[in-house]
């Protein structure tokens, strides 16, 4: 991309809370194909800003391909192709106009397995925001702490933020790529499954982390737990065969679902 | 297929008789002596060297103090000395040069092969690189000597012979070492690491530096070790273009001997008998522990690190570094007065852009090289090929001479190999694979087969000749030059055997087995048929090597002959011992029918990997499960 | 399954066809008399592969590997012809275990000698001379001839010349350093040089010596090198084999010797009788080789007026022409 677009984005994309609808990101007829495989049909919602959103649904519907949509992740996927748009903040995400590394930069991700870096838990955290121009290590130690207290973890790695990340249990692993995605200040936050390799305990100090996070941040969550999903979020859409079957607030969904698949599918009738 | 006929035959006898064990366990005996050999032909390289070095070292001219100390190496003369260190330094400045030349290159160019390069791309850069492998050093050694090596001269004012073009032209055999291991290496690292920092808004680039290459860094430095001992064992780049001259110096424009150059000197018969013979036990021992111990290491960092984890560092080296770090960005904010994001974006860009060109250059470089080397040598040897060249022996005038005894020599010579090796490597490798049981024997008897792929050439022609001409009496004819190839060439047939049975899916062997069929039959009816195509590739590539090695059959070839050899018993002329000659000859014309012998030699090679990329991408075609 | 059983066929019949072809092959070696083995001294190699390729009543393969490895492959019963550019040595038969005080100073032996089991006679045939050329510059115009002294003075560190007017009785040369090209210590050359003009072994020019550096020395194992060093530069002198001066004579001058006070001979075919750097280069055989046998067949050949014809063109100067007396008697001893 062209430098004189990367300017126009970044004057655009400021830092900031802006009026809560300019913030809503709104999925429009979306479609993503993995060569001749249509893996998302015609999805269209708004995920509101400042609310935990969840995605539900059988394994394959397409839900961690719509997460990789919404910040672009599907770009290095060679054979991947994607239709419709994505409107956030006045800006079609999926247009060539938006530079994928910026838009990374304000809608972080953190995935299903836990992936540290083979670095120290020092470096992990730090590695974003260096790459994105801070230098000052004074400046660099104030956001690894921060991030870190923000995910829970200060207090458990404190004392040895310079050991090697891949020595942490797999629960704190988790933590700590939350904690990098925190590090670099981003405005949405994308989970895939964030708890599904891990034990109850782990799974609910993220759960209290995610409440937390929502103050400050918009979160979009894939998750195969039912109870979490009920649990945590605010709004929920069940997926099927990559189409979007039903989407609304969580309540209404678990209570009252107006599909009978999404019924069978709460229920664990199927899948 | 199993015969249900002999069992119910002998119905009066116990039915469960262990009827058909005898074939079974011949067989399995067979394949376990197969597989032992490599052991024993370890142990007499080894023992071979012991001996010649005690030899050399308690004989009234060695002395081990002077071989390590010594700064002097003249075996001749009235008052030989023998300090090894000219030889080391020689062997350092070259293979070591010629590593720090390949080492930037070759990771350069896998980066880019691995993250930039489009499928496209690699698919046609990838075999080119392999080609690039696959050309023998005697062939590079000719074109350093008339190519490189005067350009080294007229604008650097080298000497005649000199260190540095031999250190460019092995730093080509040593990039596609280190290009295929590191691609490997680079590849294997998870797309979820990739994923997670792409994901944080970093370039690919970015990435790739950070954490990608940081990742793939033990077998980076596997690759490039295994590189360097590629480097210090090579013998005829050393011995044509670096000089056979020991002179304790770093400057890579002077010449230097190397310890394979001189061990390839005691080959050609230039030194004359007595100590001088004996110090190249005591050179090729060392030479063997220092290729054994760099490999090795190589080896270690790759499977034990894979983890990719960091070295710890010392904590007050980690305060120091801080410190530093600390002060130093302190300067940098203070120098760089505007923080613009759009400015530092468009320098991300930048940079990307230029690690791209930079990578992308590293891959055409040696790319470019191979072009180049193939029109030098085509524009200096076309002139020469005739009728006459391939259907004459190699006269001593060079308009009459040519070489169809020495084609057929070749022929012979790796025709003989192959009747060795393929049955000895094929049956290791299926015991190994199919019957070993005992887990430590085998892991031991694979590892020995490994390092004999290690040993450098110009040794095993050395131990070769001494076991097999000096001990055993076989003669120097096809017969023992045969042996030796068939043990350099053995390792990659085995490896290559052992990789096409593991592609047999375990359900193969399972039905046959519940058949009734014996392990034998199970492996000879239903595994080796479907293993083949793999078995024929991996034959045939390593025959092609053994095609064009010249080191180990240096001892023991002919260089006049009229006619081919009419036995195995018979001396014999090869093509790459001719091109050497031919190289070496005072007369410019026999240094075109090098180059002409070149492109025979060439072509033979390439029709051979022909054949075996055709079988694979024909099985691969029709494979199923 | 019937393409696989096609395959494994074909696969089956290409091995049995190799071996069955290289059990053929190895069956015929027994039947083939006509093959004659030679082997050792490089110098004498170029020799020994221009007999091959025009001798017809044999097949004779020629390789290198220095005299010392000639001749114990033909103690051992390796080889049918040993070639050497020295003589035999007791120490040579020491090496293989004989009895090495059997050895004669003129480089044969009293009588046959025990090597593991089998009986060996080591019999010597001069079959040529090797003459060396001392060579310099094309513009060098101060010198022509050189004695052994002026030879000893260059190339030693004894009684040291560094400077071309260093030299005794060349006053009149300009005062420029001698750079000195060479054969390095590892040649047969080298040997034969210094043995020739008496070096003390801990004087002539190597490695070792001249570490000082005043000397301006470059040893190399490569006469192209020498010659394109020599041409090169004014200054230069060095050595090689007539056989290698003779394919380049434009390139360099050969400058004329004498031995001590006798009269400077320039190195040609036609004297090389009376220069003093030449040697004779041999062929040892075991014993004399019957009359009727391919070797004898051979060397009688070798000694021919056509054999020999062929020595001047490879470079080296014939039997013939150094002494008509010993080309005759050796042409007798093979019943010729
Ligand atoms: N890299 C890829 N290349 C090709 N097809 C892909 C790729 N990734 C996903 N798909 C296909 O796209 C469809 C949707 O996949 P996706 O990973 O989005 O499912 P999911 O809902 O996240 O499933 P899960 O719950 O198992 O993670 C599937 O049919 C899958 O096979
Ligand atoms: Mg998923």
């Amino acid at each position: 991309m062209s430098a004189t677009a990367a300017k126009r984005e970044i004057k655009t994309l400021e830092k900031g809370k802006k009026e809560t609808t300019e913030e809503t990101i709104s999925i429009k007829n979306l479609d993503v194909y993995y060569g001749d495989n249509h893996a998302i049909k015609d999805v269209s919602l708004d995920i509101s800003p400042y609310k935990i959103t969840a995605f539900i649904g059988p394994s394959g519907c397409g839900k961690s391909t719509i997460l990789r949509a919404i910040n672009r992740m599907n770009d290095e996927i060679s054979n991947c192709r994607m239709e419709g748009d994505i409107h956030w903040r006045g800006h079609k995400l999926l247009s060539d106009e938006v530079d994928p590394v910026i838009l990374r930069e304000k809608i972080g991700m953190v995935f299903q397995k836990p992936n540290p870096f083979p670095k120290s838990i020092y470096d992990n955290i730090a590695y974003g925001p260096k790459i994105h121009g801070v230098k000052d290590k004074d400046e660099l130690d104030d956001i690894v702490e921060k991030s870190l207290k923000d995910a829970a973890l200060w207090d458990e790695v404190k004392d040895r933020l310079e050991k090697n990340a891949l020595d942490l249990s797999g629960g704190q692993q988790q933590r700590l790529c939350i904690a990098r995605a925190l590090a670099i200040e981003p405005e949405v936050i994308l989970l895939d499954e964030p708890c599904s390799a891990l034990d109850p305990i782990a799974t609910s100090k993220i759960e209290d982390l995610l409440e937390e996070l929502k103050e400050d941040y918009t979160v979009v969550i894939v998750t195969h737990n039912m109870q979490q999903a009920a649990r945590i979020s605010d709004y929920t859409a069940y997926m099927y065969l990559g189409e979007l079957i039903e989407f609304g607030e969580t309540e209404q969904i678990f209570e009252n679902p107006q599909k009978e698949n999404t019924e069978k599918y709460i229920t664990g009738r199927f899948g | 297929m199993v015969s249900l006929k002999s069992s119910s035959q002998k119905d009066d006898e116990n039915p469960f008789q262990k009827g058909r064990n005898i074939k079974e366990k011949l067989i399995r005996s067979v394949l376990f002596i197969f597989a032992s050999l490599a052991v024993i032909v370890s142990a007499l390289i080894i023992f071979t060297l012991l001996e010649g070095s005690f030899n050399f070292f308690l004989g009234p001219e060695g002395s081990m103090l002077e071989f390590f100390f010594g700064t002097n190496w003249m075996p001749s003369g009235g008052d030989p000395s023998f300090g090894v260190l000219p030889l080391l330094m020689a062997t350092l400045v070259v293979g070591g040069g010629a590593t720090l030349i390949a080492t930037p290159i070759g990771l350069a160019a896998s980066i880019y092969l691995a993250e930039f390069a489009g499928d496209k791309v690699r698919n046609i850069v990838k075999p080119l690189i392999e080609m690039l492998a696959g050309i023998p050093s005697i062939a590079l050694a000719y074109f350093a000597l008339f190519t490189i090596s005067p350009l080294f001269r007229v604008h650097f004012g080298a000497s005649y012979f000199n260190m540095a073009s031999a250190m460019i032209v092995i730093s080509i055999m040593v990039i596609p070492i280190i290009v295929s291991i590191s691609d490997d290496a680079i590849t294997a690292v998870s797309s979820e690491l990739e994923d997670g920092s792409l994901a944080l808004g970093t370039t690919r680039w970015e990435t790739t530096k950070n954490v990608i290459v940081p990742s793939a860094s033990s077998g980076i430095i596997g690759s490039v070790l295994l590189g360097l001992a590629r480097a210090v064992g090579e013998t005829m780049v050393a011995t044509l273009v670096a000089g056979s001259v020991a002179n304790l110096t770093f400057s890579p424009l002077e010449e230097g001997q190397t310890m394979t150059a001189y061990m390839a000197q005691v080959a050609k018969g230039d030194i004359p008998p007595g100590a001088a013979i004996q110090a190249a036990f005591a050179v090729g021992l060392l030479l063997f522990i220092i290729t054994y111990l760099i490999r090795l290491g190589g080896e270690l960092i790759t499977e034990h690190f894979t983890g990719g984890k960091e070295k710890k560092s010392h904590p007050f080296v980690r305060r120091a570094k801080e410190r530093l770090e600390r002060g130093w960005w302190r300067v940098k904010s203070i120098l760089s007065t505007e923080r613009d994001k759009v400015a530092a974006l468009k320098n991300r860009y930048r940079k990307q852009k230029m690690g791209k060109v930079i990578t992308f250059l590293c891959m055409i470089g040696p790319l470019l090289f191979l072009s180049y080397f193939i029109f030098n040598i085509l524009r200096k040897g076309l002139p020469g090929m005739s009728i006459t060249f391939l259907t004459s022996y190699p006269s001593r005038f060079p308009d009459k001479a040519g070489i169809f005894p020495v084609i057929m020599g070749s022929i012979y010579l790796i025709s003989l190999t192959m009747v060795i090796a393929v049955p000895i490597g094929v049956g290791a490798a299926i015991y190994l694979k199919e019957f070993a049981p005992d887990k430590f024997y085998s892991r031991f008897l694979r590892r020995i087969i490994h390092n004999l792929a290690g040993v450098p050439s110009i040794v095993f022609g050395f131990i070769g000749y001494i076991i097999l001409v000096e001990m055993f009496s076989v003669g120097g004819n096809l017969l023992s030059g045969s042996i030796i190839l068939a043990f350099m060439a053995l390792p990659i047939i085995e490896v290559s055997t052992e990789e096409a049975l593991e592609s047999v899916p375990d359900s193969f062997r399972d039905a046959a087995r519940g058949l009734g069929a014996t392990k034998w039959e199970t492996v000879k009816n239903n595994v080796l048929p479907n293993a083949l195509p793999g078995i024929m590739t991996g034959s045939i590539l390593s025959l092609s090597r053994a095609l064009g090695e010249t080191a180990p059959i240096l001892f023991i070839t002919t260089m006049f002959a009229k006619n081919p050899p009419g036995g195995i018993f018979d001396q014999f002329m090869a093509m790459p011992t001719m091109i050497f000659y031919w190289t070496t000859h005072m007369k410019e014309e026999f240094q075109v029918l090098a180059a002409t012998t070149i492109i025979v030699l060439l072509a033979i090679l390439l029709t051979m990997n022909g054949i075996a990329i055709y079988i694979r991408y024909r099985t691969q075609k029709r494979r199923r499960w | 399954m019937r393409m696989r059983w096609n395959k494994k066929l074909t696969v089956v019949a290409v091995f049995g066809l190799l071996i069955a072809g290289t059990l053929v092959m190895s069956g015929c070696t027994g039947s083939d008399d006509n093959q004659l083995n030679q082997t050792g001294s490089s110098t004498v190699l170029p020799l020994a592969k221009a007999w091959a390729e025009e001798y017809d009543g044999a097949q004779i393969s020629v390789s290198g590997g220095g005299s010392s490895h000639g001749i114990s492959a033909l103690l051992k019963g390796e080889a049918d012809l040993a070639d050497a550019s020295r003589q035999l040595k007791p120490e040579d038969i020491e090496k293989v275990g004989g009895d090495p005080s059997k050895v004669t100073d003129n480089g044969t032996v009293t009588g046959p000698i025990k090597v593991n089991g089998r009986e060996v006679e080591p019999t010597k045939w001069v079959v040529a001379h090797d003459v060396l050329t001392v060579v310099v510059n094309n513009q060098n115009d101060w010198v022509d001839e050189l004695n052994y002294t002026q030879l000893y003075h260059i190339f030693t560190t004894d009684d040291t010349s560094i400077y071309w007017d260093d030299v005794s009785g060349l006053d009149d040369a300009p005062h420029k350093k001698i750079r000195i090209y060479a054969p390095d210590e590892a040649s047969g050359t080298y040997d034969y040089f210094f043995e020739s003009i008496g070096g003390l072994d801990n004087s002539r020019l190597g490695h070792d010596v001249d570490k000082d550096g005043k000397k301006d020395y470059h040893p190399s194992a490569d006469d192209n090198v020498i010659l394109d060093a020599i041409k090169n530069n004014e200054y230069a002198i060095g050595y090689f084999g007539y056989a290698y001066y003779k394919q380049n004579t434009e390139k360099v001058n050969a400058l004329s010797i004498a031995e001590e006070d006798e009269e400077a001979v320039p190195p040609t075919t036609e004297n090389v009788a009376d220069y003093p750097l030449s040697r004779p280069l041999h062929i040892y055989t075991d014993g004399v080789p019957e009359e009727g046998s391919t070797i004898n067949d051979y060397l009688r050949y070798v000694l021919s007026e056509e054999g020999q014809s062929i020595v001047p063109g490879v470079g080296y100067i014939k039997v013939g022409d150094v002494s008509p007396g010993l080309l005759q008697h050796q042409l007798d001893r093979l019943g010729g």
